[in-house]
C-alpha cells in the first residue's frame, strides 16, 4: 500500500502542501484530482522524491520512501511536460532505462511499440506531443513498476489512443498488482477507470474515498413540481447543489434520496421524480463547492 | 531499507552511455586542437612551440568548462529535472557519474596535448610539465567548482558567472583583506598594509599553494600531492553536503539557495566599491569609508534585485545589509581601539642593535663568494641580512640610534612635509626582535612643522654620512677597489660626453674632497632633506626640491647645467659596483672641481 503521512511542504512562505494523506492500495488505480494550482502535481513529485517534504512521509508497504530507499526503485514518474535527452530515441531511452530499472522488459516494450505503432528508432524529438505521450507510456509500462505515477497522461490524446491505454494500464494492474496514481483535469476519463479519487484544493486532501462510496453517498435527483418550488430542509439528507431548467429541477444531494422525496412529496405535488447517475465530475464539483471553490457569482 | 552507496551499480555502464553522447563532443574538441596545436604551427612554419600547447590547455579550459555546464544543466530545467531526479538514482550519484563522465573527458583532451608537448622542443624560461602541473589542478577543482555551483544555482547562466565567482573566490577574498588591510594603514599610524599583506600571504593565507603556483616553481613535491588531495575532498565534501540540501523545487531561480545567494551578494557589493577605491585615492579616510558604505549599499542592493528578480527585496536581505554595517563599524572601532596603542610605541636606544631607514621594503643582496644575490621583503629580512644587503642602510651607531628615535617621535606628531614621500623604519633589538613602521607623509602646502629640525640632527651624525654615503665618507673605501671605468656627460645647452682621457685627468680623491665639502653643507642646511636621506646606498641623486631655496621644478632637467658622473668599480672576484652622481652647481665645489677637469 502506498501511504502519504502529514506531508507538508512550503515554498518559501507558502505552503504549497498541508498535512496530505493519501492510502492507494496495491492494485488500485487511485485518481488525483483538483482546482488549478492545488498542488497535484508537487505532491507527485514528493511522492517519487524529486521534492523533499518539509514533515512528514511517504510510505510503500510500511517502508519509508526516500530518496535513498531501495523500496523507490519499484517507482515510475512519468510528467505532465515531457522532457527526453536530446538525440534520443525510444529505442535509446529504453536501453538508458534499462540500466536504472531492474525489471525493464524488452518483450512488453516491444509489445507495447506495436501496440501503440510508435517507430523506436525515431527520435523523439521530432514525435508528436501525442506519440510522446505515448513513448513515455510505453517506456512506464515496460519498466514494471509496483508504483506508477501519472500526471495528465491522456491530456491531448485523441480517444482511441486513450482507450488505448486504459486497456494496457488496467491490464497491468489487474496482472501485477501495480498501484496507480493519476493525477487529471478530464474526470470522465477518470471516472472510468478509477478505484478510489482523492480530491485536493488549497494543498490539501479535502475527500479520499472509494469511487463506489463516493457514488452512493452523493446522489443526483431531477424532478418537477406543479407549484413553485420555494426550496425544502430535512434531517436525512442536504442539498450540495441546485439547477433549474424551466420547470425541471436538477438537484444533487447528500443522504437519503427516499426521505428527500417524501419531503417534497409531503409538500408539493411532484408531477416528476427520477434518480440519475452520479459522475465524478459532479462529485468534483460538489466537493470543491463545499470548499468554496467555483461558487463566486458572475454579476455578484 | 537504503542505499548507500555513493554510486550507482551500473555506473560503469551509465558512464560509457554517457561518453557515448558525447562522442560529437569529443570529435569537436580534437578538430580544435589538432588545428590549433599541430596544424596552424605547420602551416605558419612555426615549430610547435610551448605558446601552442597552452593555447591547447587554455581551449581544454574552455571545452571542459562548457561540458560541466551543459552536463549540470538538468539542475537548471524543471522538466529535465523531474525526469532525471525521478528516476532510481540519489542526486549523488547523478552527480558522480557526471564528474567521472567530465573527468574522462578531461583527461583524453589533456591526455592527448600531453603527448603532442612530448615532441617538441621547450626553451629554457619554461617547463611544460610546470604548465600541466598547475593546469591539471586547476581542471580538477574547477570541475567539482561547476558541480558545485550547479548544485547552488537554478539557472545555467547563472551557474556559468558563478563557476567563474566560484573558482576566482579565494582571490576575491584576499582583494577584500587587503582592502581591510588598507584601512588598517589608514586608521592607525605607523602599520603598513602593504607589510601586512605581503606577511599575510607568505605565512597565513597562501594562495601560492592554492592555486598552485608555488609548484611550477619548485616542482613537484609530495605537499603537491597532499595540497591537490586536500582541495579535492574539500571541494567534493561541499558538494556532498550542498547537494543534500539542494531544494530542487527551485530550478530556474537564478541562485537556488539563500545563504549562496547573500554570501555571493555581499561579496561582490564588497569587490565594486574596492575596485573604485583605486579612483578615490585621493580622497581622505572619512571619504573613503563614506564611499565605501555608500556604494556598498548601491550594489548590495541591485545585486539583490537581480537575485531575486524583483526591486522588492526580502526582510533577510535587509537584515544582513544592517549586519555588514554593524560588522564593518565594529571593525573600524575595534581597529582603532586595539592598534591605538602601538601607534606610540618607540623603542628606548638601549633596546636597539640597529635601525633601518629607507622607502624601500624590497631589500636586495649582492651575489658574494659561496652565496647567490638574493632579494627578500622587509618584513622577512633578518638583521644579518638587512646587514648585508646592497640597497639599503642600516645604521648601529649610539649616536644615530638616538637620533633616529628623535625622527621617529616627530613622525608619529606629524605626518606633513614638504612633498609626499614614504618613509619606512625597522628597529633590530637586541633580544632578536622586530619593529616596522610605516609613515605616509603627505604633501602640504606652506608646510611648517619640525621634521627637517630633527632630520638634521640625523643627517649631521658621522654615523649617517658613513653608512648612506661611503663612496664620500668612508675613509678606507677605495682601498680594496679600483675604479675600472669613468664617465661624465654634461648636459647644458648641448648634451656632452667626456670620457676621452678622464681616467688621467679625474682624481678620485679630489673628487670625493669636493663633494665632502658639497654635502656637508647641503646636510647642514638640511632644507628638505628627507628624501636624500632615505635614498639607498650612494645614491646621490638630488633633486632640486631638496633645496627649500627652490620651487619645485617640472623635470631635472630644467636645470640649466649639470655633469652626470658615473663611476664603476672593480672589487673582490672581479665584483662591479656601478655609481651615478648628479652634479648641479647646487653642488659648488664639485662642479667647479668638474669644469677644470673638462676644460
Amino acid at each position: 500500500m502506498l501511504r502519504v503521512d502529514k506531508l507538508s511542504k512550503n515554498f518559501r512562505s507558502f505552503q504549497v502542501l498541508k498535512d496530505i494523506h493519501i492510502n492507494a492500495n496495491e492494485g488500485q488505480i487511485y485518481g488525483l484530482v483538483g482546482s488549478n494550482g492545488c498542488g497535484k502535481t508537487t505532491l507527485l513529485k514528493h511522492i517519487i522524491q524529486v521534492f523533499r517534504q518539509d514533515s512528514g512521509q511517504v510510505y510503500f508497504n510500511d517502508q519509508v520512501v526516500g530518496e535513498r530507499s531501495e523500496v523507490i526503485k519499484d517507482f515510475y514518474y512519468v510528467q505532465d511536460d515531457l522532457f527526453f535527452p536530446h538525440g534520443s530515441t525510444l529505442n535509446s531511452l529504453f536501453n538508458f532505462e534499462g540500466l536504472l530499472y531492474d525489471q525493464m522488459s524488452v518483450e512488453k516494450f516491444n509489445k507495447l511499440t506495436t501496440y501503440f505503432k510508435i517507430d523506436p528508432n525515431k527520435k523523439l524529438a521530432n514525435m508528436s506531443k501525442g506519440q510522446k505521450k505515448q513513448a513515455a507510456f510505453v517506456l512506464a509500462m515496460s519498466a514494471n513498476p509496483k508504483v506508477l505515477l501519472l500526471d495528465e497522461i491522456v491530456d491531448g490524446l485523441d480517444a482511441v489512443i486513450r482507450r488505448k491505454f486504459w486497456n494496457v494500464l488496467i491490464k497491468d494492474v489487474v496482472g501485477n498488482n501495480m498501484t496507480v496514481i493519476i493525477s487529471s483535469h478530464d474526470l470522465k476519463e477518470l471516472d472510468n477507470i478509477c478505484d478510489k479519487v482523492g480530491i485536493m484544493h488549497e494543498g490539501t486532501i479535502i475527500k479520499e474515498e472509494e469511487m463506489s462510496s463516493l457514488k452512493e453517498n452523493l446522489k443526483r435527483v431531477q424532478f418537477a413540481v406543479a407549484e413553485d418550488f420555494e426550496g425544502i430542509s430535512g434531517d436525512e439528507f442536504q442539498i450540495v447543489k441546485r439547477i433549474q431548467v424551466g420547470k425541471v429541477y436538477f438537484m444533487t444531494l447528500r443522504g437519503n434520496v427516499e426521505a428527500f422525496r417524501k419531503a417534497l412529496e409531503e409538500r408539493y405535488q411532484v408531477l416528476i421524480f427520477d434518480e440519475l447517475a452520479v459522475n465524478l465530475e459532479e462529485i468534483f464539483i460538489a466537493e470543491l463547492g463545499g470548499a468554496g471553490y467555483g461558487t463566486e457569482e458572475l454579476d455578484a | 531499507m537504503e542505499q548507500k552507496n555513493w554510486m550507482h551499480k551500473n555506473t560503469g555502464k551509465l558512464v560509457v552511455n554517457g561518453l557515448k553522447e558525447k562522442r560529437s563532443w569529443f570529435l569537436v574538441s580534437f578538430v580544435i586542437l589538432f588545428i590549433t596545436v599541430v596544424i596552424i604551427p605547420i602551416i605558419t612554419r612555426s615549430t610547435i612551440r610551448e605558446g601552442f600547447i597552452i593555447a591547447g590547455i587554455v581551449e581544454v579550459f574552455f571545452l571542459v568548462f562548457i561540458n560541466c555546464m551543459i552536463d549540470f544543466s538538468y539542475l537548471h530545467d524543471a522538466r529535465k529535472l523531474g525526469y532525471y531526479a525521478s528516476k532510481p538514482m540519489t542526486d549523488l550519484q547523478r552527480i558522480n557519474a557526471t564528474l567521472v563522465i567530465n573527468l574522462i573527458y578531461t583527461a583524453v583532451l589533456i591526455g592527448a596535448l600531453y603527448i603532442v608537448s612530448l615532441f617538441i622542443e621547450t626553451n629554457i624560461y619554461m617547463s611544460l610539465n610546470d604548465v600541466f602541473m598547475v593546469a591539471i589542478p586547476w581542471l580538477l577543482a574547477g570541475i567539482l567548482t561547476a558541480g558545485i555551483t550547479g548544485v547552488l544555482t537554478g539557472n545555467t547562466i547563472a551557474a556559468s558567472l558563478g563557476t567563474i565567482i566560484n573558482f576566482t573566490l579565494p582571490l576575491s577574498l584576499l582583494a577584500i583583506i587587503n582592502y581591510f588591510f588598507r584601512i588598517v594603514e589608514d586608521i592607525t599610524v605607523g602599520f603598513s598594509s602593504n607589510m601586512m599583506f605581503n606577511l599575510f600571504v607568505d605565512k597565513v593565507y597562501r594562495i601560492d599553494i592554492l592555486y598552485f603556483v608555488k609548484y611550477a616553481e619548485t616542482g613537484m613535491s609530495w605537499s603537491y600531492w597532499l595540497v591537490l588531495a586536500g582541495i579535492l575532498c574539500l571541494l567534493y565534501g561541499l558538494l556532498l553536503w550542498l547537494s543534500k540540501r539542494r531544494k530542487h523545487e527551485r530550478a530556474g531561480e537564478l541562485v537556488v539557495s539563500d545563504g549562496y545567494k547573500h554570501f555571493i551578494a555581499i561579496i561582490i557589493a564588497t569587490l565594486l566599491p574596492i575596485a573604485f577605491s583605486a579612483i578615490l585615492w585621493q580622497v581622505g579616510f572619512i571619504g573613503k569609508v563614506v564611499n565605501f558604505l555608500i556604494l556598498f549599499a548601491l550594489a548590495y542592493y541591485l545585486i539583490n534585485a537581480v537575485l531575486e528578480k524583483s526591486f522588492r527585496l526580502s526582510a533577510l536581505t535587509y537584515k544582513l545589509f544592517g549586519g555588514f554595517i554593524v560588522f564593518f563599524v565594529l571593525f573600524l572601532g575595534i581597529v582603532n581601539f586595539t592598534t591605538s596603542r602601538f601607534e606610540g610605541k618607540v623603542p628606548e636606544a638601549s633596546e636597539i642593535s640597529s635601525i633601518y631607514v629607507g622607502n624601500s621594503q624590497w631589500i636586495y643582496r649582492q651575489e658574494e663568494e659561496g652565496r647567490p644575490s638574493e632579494s627578500r621583503q622587509l618584513y622577512n629580512a633578518t638583521e644579518d641580512f638587512m646587514r648585508s644587503a646592497s640597497n639599503v642602510n642600516v645604521y648601529d651607531d649610539p649616536e644615530t640610534i638616538d637620533s633616529i628615535i628623535q625622527l621617529h617621535r616627530q613622525l608619529i606628531k606629524d605626518q606633513s612635509y614638504y612633498y609626499g614621500t614614504t618613509v619606512m623604519i625597522s628597529y633590530y633589538y637586541h633580544n632578536g626582535e622586530v619593529l616596522h613602521r610605516h609613515y605616509n607623509l603627505t604633501e602640504t602646502e606652506s608646510y611648517e612643522g619640525d621634521l627637517d629640525h630633527v632630520l638634521k640632527e640625523w643627517v649631521n651624525t658621522e654615523g649617517f654620512k658613513r653608512i648612506r654615503m661611503p663612496f664620500i665618507y668612508e675613509e678606507d673605501y677605495l682601498t680594496d677597489k679600483i675604479i675600472s671605468d669613468l664617465r661624465l656627460h654634461f648636459e647644458g645647452e648641448r648634451y656632452q660626453e667626456i670620457s676621452q682621457g678622464l681616467m688621467d685627468r679625474l682624481d678620485v680623491e679630489t673628487l670625493r674632497r669636493h663633494l665632502r665639502r658639497d654635502l656637508d653643507f647641503y646636510l647642514a642646511e638640511c632644507d628638505k632633506c628627507l628624501q636624500f636621506a632615505i635614498q639607498g646606498k650612494d645614491d646621490y641623486w638630488l633633486y632640486d626640491y631638496d633645496y627649500r631655496s627652490y620651487d619645485r621644478p617640472a623635470t631635472p632637467s630644467s636645470v640649466e647645467k649639470l655633469y652626470y658622473l658615473e663611476i664603476t668599480f672593480e672589487g673582490e672576484q672581479n665584483r662591479k659596483n656601478f655609481m651615478s652622481i648628479r652634479v648641479t652647481e647646487r653642488f659648488e665645489s664639485t662642479f667647479q672641481y668638474l669644469e677644470t677637469i673638462v676644460q
